[in-house]
């Protein structure tokens, strides 16, 4: 009789052993696919404050405390990288596609941005484990950015995208929103220098600022400033004089100086740099004592 | 006894045996559901925990979303601010800085880490090709009392101290940090173009180059004929990867005259070594 009951409860019992071996195949699936949507990594204070919250021990909030410490330092950290690389991330995320023994790939979303330029960059990204290194590689690069006034920068970016060049896409967005940033605030410190002569049409981070005496309204020097970024990724500014002078003026008084005015900036630029070459001319239009 | 004895002694054992079986049968029995209550215990505990994880992945997984859409660190109250909420929010907020940190390390960022106390710090330079991560440099510099190089394992081929004074280094780093990883990348890149072609294209013999890979001697050969034609590639400016000249030599005036030929050293110009190599190979000027 005894032993009867014994046999039942073992049946029962694997019963339900079974049953919670299915359960958990299960759960452990859910979780797998969890992770490929996005891959949470649980380790040093990440995973103390996940065992806790299975256990719920008392421990007079300690795990917290060390977790909000590790977050402040993370904080500093990020602010550092960001102000150091020039570029700050909003958001990354990371899918897995495929992780098989020592192979691992995901899709890898980015966006952030630097200086005034949003960015928003796709990849995926292999890594496949050697005994020694591991080896990384970017396929599918697709780079979305608001180029719409930026035309030199179109060409760069499909080429970036063909090559899977992902460190010279950032290299070269850093120097060029760098040269983009030299010209702004060159320009907005000849305004605010010689208000009355020098003024920012298309505003300050535009290609163009304008240089005419209040007299001769007619008479409008343009400095035109352009960054240019070549396929490879060179960034090099190039700064452009030119004048707009009304016919009748130039016919009462020809003067060789309008004429060559493009070519003598350009050795002035030369001999210069481009801020004291610009001053020279501001105060030349101005009709500065000193000039 | 006398029974036990005449139906001998291995009957006896036989008996014995039975009896011992039986009774080890019976503490079995109740050991085996010990057993397998316990194992069942251990798998509901192990059920109940990957329960309750797959719930806070959950929340994580909501929380980063949100965080995601509004960049600004304004994170969504929740309803009850509870501790086990508060560790939530914690958690995806560390997640979130985790994977934007590892974002700044795969966009080849500086890896800037702060030694002795801000005095000095650590730098690194990620070197890549065409989407291959290459090698990484690092420089370990003083910051105070003036900012110098102290120590690192940049190729000595590289200029370093001359691009140090060309750029300025003592006023700003940053700079500095961008014209040296534009040379390491150039250098990278050209080293690795090398690889490529020594290792797709066998019949192109590499007859010269030197360790910077700024001059590049290839013997190429022309099918059928079998004419050899020497190719030199200059790359005179070190941020690029591409050669700022390309010219053929070849006893064969004629054929380095013909439109073919001519192309193909603005091909050199412009286009990866080895990619130019394999298109001058399937237009069939070369083996």
């Amino acid at each position: 009789m005894e032993k009867k009951e014994n046999v039942e409860e073992v049946e029962v019992l694997e019963a339900q052993i079974q049953h919670l071996q299915a359960e958990i195949a299960e759960l452990q699936h859910q979780q797998q696919n969890q992770d490929k949507e996005m891959t949470v990594c649980f380790k040093g204070q990440m995973l103390d404050a996940l065992l806790y919250m299975f256990a719920q021990k008392q421990d007079d909030g300690m795990v917290l405390a060390r977790l909000k410490k590790e977050v402040e330092d993370l904080e500093e950290d990020l602010r550092w990288q960001s102000q150091m690389n020039g570029i700050r991330m909003n958001s990354c995320t990371k899918k897995t596609l495929q992780s098989s023994g020592s192979k691992l790939v995901q899709q890898i979303c980015v966006s952030g941005h630097c200086s005034e330029l949003i960015f928003q960059v796709e990849f995926q990204l292999t890594e496949v484990k050697h005994s020694q290194r591991s080896e990384r590689m970017i396929t599918d690069l697709n780079v979305v950015m608001d180029t719409g006034d930026l035309q030199n920068f179109s060409s760069f970016l499909s080429g970036v995208e063909e090559t899977m060049d992902l460190l010279l896409f950032f290299r070269t967005q850093r120097a060029f929103t760098d040269r983009c940033d030299d010209r702004r605030r060159t320009f907005q410190h000849f305004q605010k220098k010689y208000p009355s002569v020098v003024s920012l049409p298309g505003g300050c981070r535009s290609e163009v600022m304008t240089v005419n005496h209040p007299k001769l309204p007619g008479c409008i020097v343009f400095i035109h400033w352009s960054v240019e970024v070549s396929r490879e990724g060179q960034v090099t500014p190039n700064i452009d004089l030119l004048t707009k002078i009304p016919e009748r003026a130039l016919q009462l008084f020809p003067s060789e100086a309008v004429g060559c005015a493009a070519e003598a900036f350009h050795s002035l630029l030369r001999i210069l740099g481009p801020e004291a070459a610009m001053e020279s001319v501001i105060r030349a239009v101005s009709l500065s004592q000193d000039a | 006894m006398e029974g036990a004895s005449s139906k001998g002694v291995l009957s006896h054992l036989s008996h014995l045996e039975v009896v011992t079986r039986s009774r080890k049968c019976e503490a079995q029995q109740p050991g085996r559901v010990a057993e397998l209550k316990a194992k069942a215990a251990a798998l509901v505990k192990q059920r109940d925990q990957l329960k309750a994880q797959i719930q806070i992945q959950q929340n994580l997984q909501k929380l980063r979303k949100s965080m995601n859409k509004h960049s600004n660190e304004e994170e969504e109250e929740m309803d009850e601010d509870s501790e086990n909420s508060q560790l939530l929010r914690l958690m995806a907020r560390h997640s979130h800085l985790r994977d934007l940190l590892d974002a700044h390390h795969l966009i080849g960022g500086y890896d800037v880490i702060k030694t002795s106390q801000g005095k000095g710090m650590c730098v690194s330079l990620a070197t890549a090709y065409e989407g291959v991560y290459l090698d990484t440099y690092n420089l370990e510099l003083d910051l105070k009392p003036k900012l110098r190089i102290r120590r690192h394992n940049i190729p000595p081929f590289i200029p370093l101290n001359q691009l140090a004074e060309q750029s300025n280094m003592e006023a700003n780093i940053k700079p500095f940090l961008h014209l040296l990883s534009q040379h390491l990348n150039a250098f990278a890149g050209r080293k690795q173009q090398l690889k490529l072609v020594k290792e797709n294209h066998k019949s192109i013999e590499v007859m010269e180059s030197n360790v910077l890979c700024s001059i590049l001697v290839l013997m190429l050969t022309v099918p059928r004929q079998k004419t050899a034609v020497l190719c030199t590639l200059d790359y005179t400016d070190q941020t690029r990867c591409l050669p700022t000249n390309a010219r053929f030599e070849s006893e064969d005036k004629e054929l380095l005259n013909s439109p073919d030929w001519k192309k193909h050293c603005s091909l050199l110009k412009d286009t990866p070594l080895h990619k130019a190599l394999t298109t001058m190979k399937t237009i069939g000027s070369i083996m």
